[in-house]
């Protein structure tokens, strides 16, 4: 209960500032495949939206949690994907207009199966393959770093941050990225 | 705005994914954790020792299967295994001979699994009875065999192909995934997107925990360092207390200015 309080005291402080998002995911980022020829995933349009506060601990440092969601654009029939993202931001203001900004982020990494069957070649002929018919959900964490870009009317941003998905093992990890274009208020 | 709304636009949907389970199956082992043991038969034929193929096996697990960061599958190369041999077995004789929640890999050249067709390079069969699942994948040792001609590379996506069907995933549509069912006309050195989500469908990472007996979020989840399925609990609480305490030293710094 003594959180609760605490959290909610936090809350009404006055001296942070909201901001709202939106821009792409591009997951496995030159990890998965994406041509015949070997082409890896540079860049993917899947959109993204988010909010989040951006709360002051000193005068350049802040705690920026931010609630984030973003689904695959695709036509296939009998998948959906989309994910559910909670960051532990913090942001760090190399200068008036340059941030840098690391944390953790957990994500809801949703698999939905909408059943039925799909025909398709096996080399000699066609096999019958279910597809998947039920709701799953993948959870992981990443560790996260990137930079954002501030304008000059203080209202606007754009953002990179990239998410390590093996923050254990760096070098074998694959990583996602998030571009996008935030509003302050 | 204009601007920018149409310049997303631009990049709206130009692919499509669409992953698929294995046939008479449609679902993969109970547990994410996945011998493959390699039978002590001749492939010599297909154009690599069974001790080559112990390598090759490992280098496909490693850089496809084990590799995929939203999926807890973790198969292990377990090398030959000098009881099992199946040189003449058929996918049904040769799934008997696998133990159960493994799967077995090996060549030979019956005729009866298709393999006087040299373009067949490998077939898969999976079996479930309750929570035990096994699979047999066998690679083409005919004479026949184009299996020869191939590339390492493409030896190791052949069999990286071979290990989804054992798995529990069935084909793609799309030709720049692993399991589109040809490997012709095409350089898979990574996995598709197909493949990814496919595997990740199968074998997620885990959630287990509740706060107070509310489940957060539905379910809750878990911090991935690989191996550890219950430390989401610790990270979100980590999380929040972070949050708290901030808030607590913010409170105090600013009463103590007052």
């Amino acid at each position: 209960m003594k959180f609760f309080l605490f959290f909610l005291l936090f809350l009404s402080q006055t001296s942070y500032a909201y901001f709202f998002t939106t821009g792409t995911y591009v997951p496995f980022f030159n990890r998965a495949q994406t041509s015949n020829q070997g082409a890896r995933q540079t860049f993917d349009y899947n959109p993204y939206f988010s909010g989040g506060v951006h709360i002051p601990l000193t005068q350049l440092n802040y705690f920026s949690p931010e609630l984030g969601y973003s689904f695959y654009l695709e036509n296939a029939k009998n998948t959906k994907v989309d994910v559910i993202f909670l960051h532990y931001s913090f942001s760090y203001f190399i200068s008036s207009h340059i941030v840098f900004r690391y944390g953790f982020t957990n994500n809801w990494y949703r698999l939905v199966g909408k059943g039925g069957t799909v025909s398709l070649s096996n080399g000699t002929g066609t096999t019958t393959f279910p597809s998947p018919s039920k709701t799953v959900i993948s959870y992981f964490s990443t560790l996260d770093f990137g930079l954002e870009y501030i304008y000059t009317n203080k209202r606007y941003s754009t953002r990179l941050d990239f998410q390590s998905m093996g923050p254990s093992n760096l070098s074998e990890s694959s990583f996602n990225y998030l571009l996008t274009f935030n509003w302050y208020y | 705005m204009k601007k920018f709304i149409l310049s997303i636009l631009l990049f709206l949907p130009l692919s499509s994914y669409s992953w698929t389970l294995t046939p008479h199956t449609g679902r993969g082992f109970q547990d994410n954790n996945i011998d493959i043991f390699i039978a002590d038969t001749d492939c010599s034929n297909a154009g690599f020792s069974t001790q080559q193929l112990v390598t090759l096996l490992g280098d496909a697990i490693e850089d496809y299967w084990n590799a995929v960061d939203t999926s807890s599958l973790a198969l292990h190369n377990k090398g030959i295994r000098s009881d099992i041999d199946i040189a003449t077995d058929t996918h049904d004789t040769a799934l008997a001979k696998v133990p159960n929640n493994s799967i077995l890999a090996g060549c030979n050249d019956n005729p009866d699994n298709g393999f006087d067709n040299g373009s067949i390079l490998g077939s898969t069969l999976m079996s479930c009875n309750g929570d035990n699942c096994k699979a047999v994948f066998i690679l083409n040792a005919h004479a026949n065999s184009n299996l020869p001609n191939r590339s390492d590379a493409d030896l190791r996506a052949i069999i990286a192909h071979e290990i989804g069907h054992a798995f529990g995933l069935g084909h793609s549509e799309y030709q720049y995934n692993l399991m589109y069912y040809s490997i012709s006309g095409k350089y898979q050195k990574w996995l598709g997107m197909d493949d990814i989500h496919g595997v990740s469908y199968l074998y997620p990472h885990k959630a287990e925990a509740e706060i107070l007996g509310i489940p957060i979020f539905g379910h809750c989840a878990q911090i991935d360092f690989r191996d550890n399925e219950n430390n989401f609990i610790a990270s979100f609480l980590a999380g929040l207390l972070l949050f708290a305490a901030i808030a607590l030293a913010k409170n105090l710094f600013n009463y103590s200015r007052l």
